[in-house]
Parts: structure tokens; C-alpha cells; sequence
């Protein structure tokens, strides 16, 4: 049956019934058996009968005249006949005689008669028992079963051939038609399914009209989604355009800062030299990118709890090369329906304002011949130290170059420029790594020395400078030039508690120290008179 | 028409005036002393061959009274009665009695032989025999 079913529909349908037919003709032959059975031993029973009727005046006879032969006769005249087995015959005088054949099946109920005599008024003279055979009503059933299901079978066979070719032709061969004509119209052809002449006016014609209907709305329908699509796509070409170009970054995390999306402009921003390449979906930012990733996170939460829009300027990770990275972040919380929370960002890259501005803060507060700090920019250090917890045992030395101006004016402001930039260059190796110095203006320097827990190391320092500042300063004209220093030494808090009083103080000592002889330090006494110590004297 | 009417009554009374009164004899030196219907069919039929007394019986048929005994006796026509016994003789194991010309033929051989059963009009019963049973 496998070779039938799956081919194609006719034969399916036919396969079906076939296999039905087959069960309902097995019961219908089972229970016609069985009806056929009793009917057929009724029908032998009926033709003993008959056949008893046949001999009864010779058996009567016989019994009545005790004539075994004739009774012989008569018993093998009966077992001639196939719906006899067993033939038995009884005398009331004690006469009798029984013959059968073969071996029977089951057991089969007898047919008694009861013998008259033939002469005496219904008086009982014998009886004659016969056995039918079981055989006999078996075969009759099992033929007329036999037939009858022969006859179904080549009915039904005869009838299903018949209905094969009939929906073959009427249904499967139409169906197989449209199929194959639908199957080669592309969406959108103006290809349409012929009407079938054979089914105008039945299910399969009105389907070839529905299906018409259908492909003729379909061609309308995907004639103007064609138009809509065009006008989406453009507008997702302007959209596209703009994510792709745009010269902030943007970005969209998740809740814990994973990178969801991000435009290529946040990669080329963030130091990725072939943004297309690249693929940081699902990464962590914060540690991905930022220099330091807490200052990120903080952004994140202060975004997730206070709702606004966080910004700040982040330094990058990779920056520690030539000119720092910097990034201005902006950050805010998104909830969308369903709930969910993300961050969305932009990212502007800002080192070159930032490399700008270091470059004017510096140029700001250093000089822009010697390097070194200006004055305000030590004055307003210095003040933050003094106001700060380790401000105790703080020294400053004002000094003042002896000669410088004499040496300017004979070999000219080149070679000043020249001996304030050795002068700076000396006094930064004699001070601490820690220590500040400054130049005030002129010839005049500052000298700042944190936790000096001994005045001595400020007077070891000024004795190291005025041994320093002594030695000659050669110059690119081969020029020596020899100057001296005066140093006025202040001590915080013992000469002033403020940056005016203790500068004021250094002055005072300094100017002290010029008029003894210059070339040394000197520093207010408790007795409040300068004391002048000119090491080289 | 009267003379038909009349000879249908007639022969009417005829019929019945000289219906015989048959009955069925034996030999005197037999101590058999009667005999009922039944003994007697089966011993003209050929069912039994003995005499309730246990000796052969020798029934004696005769031609004259003979569709008048067997009427009387079984209530059969005769022609039945010899389509019987045709059957019977067929096979050869038994045959009918004996048939005599008449009463006196009859009652000579009942007189001779001891086990011999006969049948006769009663108005020709004489001495020398028995009567068995009364037919009527």
C-alpha cells in the first residue's frame, strides 16, 4: 500500500476506501459465516426431514416386521445423501440397527421420528434417528461466505477503479492544473489561472475564480507596499546617513553597562583605527575605555538614581602616549515600555580643547622664559599649603641676583636671558624634588621648602644656592658671566602667618643682606634684629 | 329415477344384512383359549411367530372372507395388505400365510394341525375347533 499512498491525492483517496472496504468486507463475511452456518444446518435439518418422509412407510415396515434387511436398505439409502452421518433405527421388540460414515466434526444434534405402524391406528412402533453432518452445513456456509465475499471484493474493486479514474479526471487532474500554474506565477505577475472547462460550476471552478481574486488584490497590495518600501528605505538611507556621520559617538548600554549598540563615529572617537571591524557589543565601557572606570560608574549611578542628565570630561584608556585622550560624556537612564532600563550616551572627542587648555593654564602660570612657576601661581600653592593640615615648618627664601643687572647691560638681554635660564636650572638642582621655585619678575626668585623640620636645612639650602649661583655662567658667546644672590629667609609661622607677612619678612631680610655686603642669607631674629651670614665672606 | 332411489336402499340393506360375523379359531388340543386383536394382526402380519403360549403359530388365510377379515382386523383395503407382504417376500426372510379356498378348507386344517390359527363366518363354526376371538 506504501507504493500508493503519497503519490498523488486520487490514489490516497482510493487507497483509503480500499483498506476501509477490506475491514468492512472481513466483518461482513465473519458475521455472514455466522448467519450462513445456522441457516445452512436449518436447511439440512429441513432436507432430513424431507428425506425421512421419503422412507418412512419402508421403515415402518421394517421395523414393524423386524426385517433387518429391509432396514438395511433403508439406512444405506439414507447415508448416501451428504447431510446424513449417522443413521440409527429402533424396534419396540427390541430391534436395532445403526450405520454412519466418517468422522464428524462436532456434534450435531439428531432428528428423531417416531415410527408408526403401518397398520394400527398412530401406534408407536420404533423410531429412526439421524445425525446430520457438521461437514455438510460447514462447507455450505463457508461457499456461500466464500462467494459472498468473492463477490464483494471484485465489486468493490470493480467500483474503486471506476472512482480512480473519476476524481482523477474530475478533481486531481484539475487540482494538479492550478497547483502547477500557481506554482510558475511569480508574485506581482499579471499571470492568471485559466478557468477549467470540465468544473465552471463547481468547487474547483469557483477556487480558480477566488484564487484570481487573490493574486489580482496581491499584484495591487505589492504594487504599493513597492512604493512605500521605496519611501521607508530612502528615509532609512537619511536616517542611516546620519547615525553613520554624525561626529558624536553614541551609544546604548544596559543596565549594568554592557555595550548594547554604538555608532562607528564612538569607535573612531575611542581610538579604533578600522571602526568597521570591530565588534564591542556586550563588553563592559567602563573598564573597556576609560582611563578610570569608577569616574564612569559614578556617572551611571548618579544617572540610575537622581534621573538626570549626567555629563563630565573622561580621560581615555589608551592615552598615556604622545597627547592625552579626553572624552565629554553625556549620560542619561532610559526606561521603555516593557520596563527595562538602559543608558544612552554621546561621546564629543575633547583632547584637543583639553591639550588647548593645559597648554594656556600652563603658559598661564609658568614663565615662559626660565619654566618656572609665576608668582601668582606660587603665591596661590603656597597659600594652599599654609591653609592645609601639614602647613608647620615651611620656609621661604626670597631671593635676589647681585650683579645681574650690570652683566645685562654689558653683554646684552641675550646673555641675561641665557643667565636667568642657568639661574633657574641651578636653583632647581639645589632645592628638593619637592620643593617649589618660582621666579617673582626680573631678577628677583622665590624659593618655597615644605616640612623643613630644622632651620638648618633652609640655611644648608641657601649656603648650596649662593655656592651655586657664585660659580661663572657661560654663555653661547663664550662669555663668563659671574654674579651673587642675596637670599632673605622666612619661616612659617614664626615670621607671619600669611603668605603677605612671611613674603614681607624675606624681603625685609633680604634687602638686610644687600646692605651688609650681599652674597648671603639672612633671617629676622627672636630679638626681631636681621642676622646677615655671608658663608663666602 | 324412483327405480334408482329404490335400488340404492336396496342394496343398502343387502350390504348390511349380509355383512358375515367372522371369528377366529383354533385347534382344540391347543390350550390356547382366546386371543385379542393385537395377537391376532401380529400373527396374520407376520410381526410375531409365536402364540402367547410360546409355540409356532400356523396362521391360514382364505380367499373368500379375506378382504372382510382384514378390514375388520386392521382397517386396511387389500391391495395394501398384498403390497405388504410383496415387500416382505422380496427380501425372503418371511411369507404370508397360507391361503384355502373357504370356510370348511379352513376349519379341515385348524381340525388337523395343533398350532394352526384360522378365520371363519360364525354360522359355519362347528365342533371340532375352538373359538379364539369375535371380530366385529
Amino acid at each position: 500500500m506504501k507504493v500508493f499512498i503519497g503519490k498523488s491525492l486520487h490514489f490516497k483517496i482510493v487507497s483509503y476506501i480500499f483498506l476501509a472496504a477490506i475491514v468492512f468486507i472481513s466483518i461482513a463475511t465473519f458475521v455472514f459465516f455466522r448467519i450462513e452456518i445456522d441457516h445452512a444446518n436449518d436447511k439440512a435439518r429441513t432436507m432430513i426431514n424431507q428425506l425421512i418422509d421419503t422412507i418412512e412407510p419402508t421403515a415402518q415396515i421394517a421395523v414393524y416386521a423386524n426385517n433387518s434387511q429391509i432396514a438395511n436398505e433403508v439406512l444405506e439409502g439414507l447415508l448416501r445423501n451428504d447431510v446424513v452421518h449417522k443413521v440409527v433405527i429402533t424396534g419396540d421388540k427390541g430391534f436395532s440397527l445403526e450405520k454412519k460414515k466418517g468422522e464428524s466434526v462436532k456434534d450435531q444434534k439428531e432428528i428423531i421420528r417416531e415410527l408408526l405402524s403401518p397398520f394400527g391406528d398412530k401406534k408407536s412402533i420404533g423410531q429412526l434417528s439421524i445425525v446430520p453432518d457438521s461437514d455438510f452445513s460447514l462447507k455450505e456456509a463457508q461457499y456461500a461466505a466464500f462467494s459472498n465475499a468473492l463477490n464483494a471484493f471484485i465489486l468493490t474493486v470493480l467500483t474503486l477503479l471506476f472512482m480512480l479514474a473519476v476524481i482523477r479526471s474530475l478533481f486531481s487532474e484539475p487540482l494538479l492544473r492550478i497547483s502547477n500554474t500557481l506554482h510558475s506565477i511569480s508574485a506581482g505577475e499579471q499571470e492568471r489561472i485559466e478557468p477549467l472547462e470540465n468544473n465552471k460550476n463547481d468547487e474547483l471552478g469557483r477556487l480558480v475564480v477566488s484564487i484570481n481574486k487573490i493574486l489580482d488584490l496581491l499584484n495591487t497590495k505589492l504594487s504599493t507596499q513597492q512604493v512605500l518600501r521605496k519611501r521607508v528605505e530612502a528615509a532609512e538611507k537619511k536616517l542611516r546617513n546620519i547615525f553613520v556621520s554624525t561626529s558624536a559617538g553614541l551609544f546604548l548600554l544596559d543596565k549594568d553597562g554592557h555595550v548594547l549598540t554604538c555608532t562607528p563615529t564612538l569607535l573612531k572617537i575611542l581610538g579604533f583605527q578600522d571602526a568597521s571591524l570591530v565588534s564591542i557589543n556586550g563588553q563592559n565601557f567602563a573598564t573597556l575605555f576609560f582611563k578610570e572606570p569608577i569616574q564612569f560608574q559614578q556617572m551611571m549611578q548618579n544617572a540610575l538614581e537622581l534621573e538626570q542628565l549626567e555629563s563630565q570630561d573622561l580621560m581615555l584608556h589608551d592615552s598615556i602616549g604622545i597627547s592625552p585622550l579626553w572624552a565629554h560624556c553625556l549620560l542619561s537612564k532610559i526606561v521603555d515600555a516593557a520596563g527595562v532600563i538602559r543608558f544612552e550616551g554621546v561621546i564629543f572627542d575633547i583632547s584637543k580643547r583639553v591639550a588647548t587648555e593645559k597648554a594656556m593654564r600652563y603658559e598661564a602660570n609658568h614663565d615662559a622664559l626660565t619654566g618656572l612657576l609665576r608668582r601668582n601661581a606660587a603665591e596661590l600653592q603656597l597659600r594652599k599649603h599654609l591653609a592645609s593640615e601639614n602647613s608647620a615648618a615651611t620656609i621661604v627664601l626670597l631671593l635676589d641676583l647681585d650683579g645681574f643687572k650690570k652683566a645685562n647691560d654689558t653683554y646684552g638681554h641675550d646673555v641675561g636671558d641665557v643667565v636667568l635660564i642657568q639661574v633657574a636650572r641651578r636653583l632647581e638642582a639645589c632645592v628638593r624634588h619637592n620643593d617649589i621655585v618660582c621666579r617673582l619678575g626680573g631678577d628677583e626668585f622665590l624659593i618655597i621648602l615644605f616640612n623643613c623640620s630644622a632651620i638648618k636645612i633652609g640655611f644648608g639650602i641657601a649656603e648650596t644656592i649662593i655656592a651655586s649661583i657664585k660659580k661663572p655662567i657661560e654663555s653661547d658667546h663664550r662669555v663668563k658671566v659671574s654674579i651673587g644672590v642675596s637670599i632673605g629667609i622666612a619661616l612659617f609661622p614664626v615670621h607671619g602667618d600669611n603668605v603677605e607677612s612671611l613674603l614681607k619678612s624675606a624681603d625685609e631680610a633680604m634687602y638686610e643682606v644687600k646692605r651688609n655686603g650681599k652674597n648671603g642669607y639672612g633671617m629676622r631674629g627672636k630679638s626681631g634684629a636681621i642676622s646677615v651670614n655671608r658663608p663666602s665672606a | 329415477m324412483i327405480k334408482k332411489i329404490f335400488t340404492a336402499v336396496f342394496l343398502f340393506l343387502f350390504a348390511t344384512t349380509t355383512q358375515a360375523e367372522i371369528i377366529v379359531i383354533g385347534n382344540l388340543k391347543n390350550n390356547l383359549q382366546s386371543l385379542n386383536f393385537i395377537q391376532v394382526e401380529d400373527i396374520f402380519m407376520g410381526r410375531s411367530r409365536s402364540l402367547p403360549n410360546g409355540r409356532i403359530a400356523l396362521p391360514i388365510d382364505q380367499a373368500t372372507l379375506r378382504p372382510e377379515f382384514y378390514q375388520k382386523l386392521i382397517a386396511r383395503p387389500l391391495e395394501q395388505i398384498n403390497a405388504y407382504w410383496a415387500r416382505i417376500m422380496f427380501t425372503g426372510q418371511a411369507s404370508p400365510p397360507t391361503i384355502v379356498a373357504d370356510d370348511n378348507a379352513v376349519i379341515t386344517i385348524v381340525n388337523e394341525n395343533k398350532d394352526a390359527v384360522g378365520y371363519i363366518d360364525r354360522k359355519n363354526l362347528d365342533h371340532r375347533v375352538r373359538i379364539l376371538l369375535i371380530l366385529n
